[in-house]
């Protein structure tokens, strides 16, 4: 069997031609593992016409199972069905194959070809027919400027007629990339044409990408648009903005600098598909987007970004909810998307950043979620602003920072979308449940502070569901509030000698002189001050508790204060009495710390009260209904 | 009919709603006054429900009444309410709260049994 081989066709190419599939001999094929790309291992080929040899052909890494399986050896006849030609430095061709036919494996070299004049190519450039500009090496711009705007609005019919996205160009590889061709193959050693290369028919899916692979087009829906940011550092100062795209196989974080951001910025609207085409990739630095990918992108001066009006299949934004009760397993600084119902909203307030002495203006939000979880999120910037929290919407955010701020808390960051009551399956959810159940329903905080400005976070407990759960086993008190019934009181050690200094309140020790010594102050008084420690038997419908209750909370228990008391106890026994006696069976709620002590080898739960306020009935109520609500709704 | 009367049976707490299933019984009835007829025999009130319940009094009223009241008294054909006894209340008091706890006594009407002899 004998083999035309298409003599004069590296030639043709190495001039900046792009004959139509010319068939040549393997003469060699030469393995190069790529420096510290894993996996990206490459086959290098001398590649003979008959007439010349071209050694700087390299075969695409999707066809490297030809060689590896045997069936492309040395000596072999291939035809090359689809190549693509870029220069490198130095005028340097390099001919990448990407659909390799093998017809046959001759046992000898064809003919006594020699190595092609590189030079010829590179210092004879025909701008005629050369589409794939030579000139590069000769310090020109890459065309880009091939006359259709690299951004192109006009929909999908125009982007194949652009040039630079033929989604059903087939047989584009004769003349790939009329646009910016072969940029960004400078100087890499890893030169690689991917399977979504332009002019290809499929666009490679996201989740196909990888910074092994500088030549691709995904079709993705923009999902996400940050605002422009600008910096300013030791290294220069400049803009940039970032988007999230999302195709049906994943989805990537890509960011435009500079030129690209003012370029973009205006064209790219949220929710709309594109092509991009072009663009680095690197390792995704996770602390900052919530994204699934491994890789982010970022635009250069090749990346074009197309139209498409085909949304067909390509999804909408991908959530991936963390349910309001996981957020206190996880670590703090995590990037989440949650989902939840505003239940209530505080007024726009300003600070100022530390960092950039900057203003900036926040909201504070409580939302909820079918967990019965409560947490802060914090609205920032333009977003608190324009926040409108009336009729409690259902709030979806992508990319929101999980903090251990007061506990638990959710602030947006720069890359955060908001949606109000988005259309989609969870918010439905979301809205008929909080309607039904969750608008009644108390809430449980995972975040302190906020929420109309109540210390803690209430954690309704009965007595006996303080001894049940064992609240204070723990290494850290529990705090829990009830509504309790003072019952009794140790009218007896229930003030004691204080130092008179007014941040002290140690003990004070007697000297029967006339003189009390402070210990922690290391000064003698000839007065002291009374400070309370009471104890009070609370109780409630489920039990009682002993709990300690100090200088506020036993003020508004005895209902006087205590210097008045002091005189009291000094001078008028009976009415003493009949101030313990007047306080008896009086009801409050209580917020308590329930915490292990160990004394005397006795270990036993010692509550104290640190907060105490008289019954809002109205309040109680309310709690008491929708305690009842949620009981029935089990 | 005495007073006696209506404190020897269960007087259950209703709103407007619920008269119909007790006409002929006692019930109590909590409502803010609306208007007081000018003979002083009967009043209408809006009860926690919202809705307007005419109260007939068997001796004219002694005294002015507004705000928040509760009647205790027999619910007639028509569903007024022919009074035996009345308190005020005043202004402070949430009627939507009120009407949400009374239909949570029906509604887990196991847990609040109405007594022979009710003291609720």
């Amino acid at each position: 069997m004998s083999f035309n081989l298409h003599e004069g066709s590296i030639q043709e190419i190495a001039n900046g031609g792009s004959p139509k599939s010319p068939v040549l001999q393997v003469l060699g094929i030469k393995k190069i593992q790529s420096a510290g790309a894993q996996g990206s291992e490459r086959y290098r080929l001398l590649l003979s016409d008959g007439k010349h040899t071209q050694s700087s052909a390299m075969l695409a890494t999707q066809q490297n199972h030809l060689v590896n399986s045997g069936q492309l050896q040395n000596n072999c006849v291939i035809r090359l069905e689809k190549y693509i030609c870029n220069t490198i430095q130095d005028n340097r061709r390099v001919l990448i194959m990407l659909e390799v036919q093998v017809l046959g494996n001759p046992p000898n070299k064809i003919g006594n070809p020699t190595p092609v004049n590189l030079a010829a190519g590179g210092n004879a450039p025909a701008p005629a027919q050369n589409a794939f500009g030579s000139s590069f090496g000769q310090g020109r711009r890459p065309l880009t400027s091939v006359p259709q705007p690299s951004f192109y609005r006009g929909g999908a019919a125009h982007a194949v007629s652009g040039g630079m996205n033929r989604p059903g160009n087939q047989g584009g590889a004769a003349r790939p990339n009329q646009g910016g061709s072969g940029a960004s193959f400078y100087g890499r050693s890893n030169v690689a044409a991917s399977p979504g290369t332009p002019g290809r028919g499929k666009p490679t899916p996201i989740a196909g990408l990888n910074p092994y692979q500088n030549r691709w087009t995904i079709r993705a829906r923009v999902t996400n648009k940050g605002t422009i940011r600008t910096w300013n550092n030791a290294r220069g100062e400049g803009k940039l903005f970032s988007m999230d795209l999302v195709d049906e196989s994943g989805e990537i974080r890509a960011t435009a600098f500079n030129d690209q951001c003012d370029k973009f910025y205006d064209l790219i609207e949220i929710g709309k598909v594109y092509f991009f085409s072009k663009g680095g990739l690197k390792t995704a630095n996770k602390k900052f987007t919530s994204i699934q990918n491994d890789y982010e992108m970022s635009f250069n001066n090749d990346t074009t970004v197309v139209l498409c009006e085909d949304e067909a299949e390509i999804p909408t934004i991908q959530y991936n909810f963390v349910p309001i009760e996981k957020l206190e397993d996880m670590e703090p600084n995590t990037v989440i998307d949650l989902i939840g119902v505003c239940k209530s909203y505080g007024e726009v307030t300003t600070i100022v950043t530390r960092a950039t002495s900057k203003e900036l203006n926040k909201r504070e939000l409580q939302i909820v979620d079918m967990s019965g979880k409560q947490v802060n999120f914090t609205l920032w910037g333009a977003e608190a602003d324009k926040f409108d929290g009336s009729g409690s919407p259902v709030l979806a955010v992508k990319g929101a920072r999980l903090s251990d701020f007061g506990g638990r808390s959710v602030g947006s960051t720069f890359s955060s979308t908001l949606m109000i009551n988005p259309d989609i399956p969870e918010a439905y959810q979301l809205r008929g449940w909080y309607d039904k159940v969750g608008c009644n329903a108390e809430a449980q905080s995972i975040s302190t502070g906020g929420g109309g400005g109540a210390g803690r976070p209430t954690n309704w407990k009965s007595f006996q569901q303080v001894k049940d759960e064992g609240l204070g086993m723990g290494e850290k008190p529990d705090y829990f509030t009830t509504k309790g019934t003072i019952v009794f009181m140790k009218k007896e050690n229930s003030m004691y000698q204080a130092c008179p200094t007014q941040e002290c309140n140690k003990k004070v020790v007697d000297l029967q002189n006339g003189f009390f010594s402070c210990e922690k102050c290391s000064k003698e008084f000839p007065n002291f001050k009374y400070r309370m420690i009471l104890n009070a038997n609370v109780a409630d419908y489920s039990g009682n508790q002993w709990a300690t209750c100090f200088q506020e909370s036993a003020e508004t228990i005895l209902g006087q204060n205590t210097e008045y008391l002091g005189n009291l106890k000094d001078q008028d026994d009976s009415a003493y009495d009949q101030v313990f006696t007047e306080a008896n069976f009086k009801s409050y709620i209580f917020t308590m710390r329930a915490k292990m002590d160990t004394y005397n080898d006795e270990s036993r739960i010692r509550c104290s009260c640190v907060g105490i306020q008289p019954v809002d009935f109205k309040e109680y109520s309310k709690k008491l209904i929708n305690d009842i609500r949620q009981m029935a709704a089990v | 009919m005495t007073m006696g009367d209506a404190f020897d049976q269960p007087r259950p707490r209703v709103n407007a709603s619920m008269l119909p299933q007790h006409i002929g019984k006692y019930v109590c009835l909590m409502g803010e006054v609306m208007d007081v007829d000018q003979n002083g025999l009967m009043f209408a009130v809006k009860t926690s429900d919202g809705q307007r319940v005419q109260i007939n009094l068997p001796e004219p009223l002694e005294e002015m009444v507004q705000g928040a009241i509760e009647i205790v008294g027999e619910v007639a054909n028509n569903c007024q309410i022919n009074c035996q006894s009345y308190i005020l209340f005043g202004a402070d008091f949430d009627m939507n709260l009120y009407d949400e706890a009374i239909k949570l006594t029906v509604e887990h009407s196991k847990f609040y049994p109405l007594a022979d002899s009710s003291t609720f």
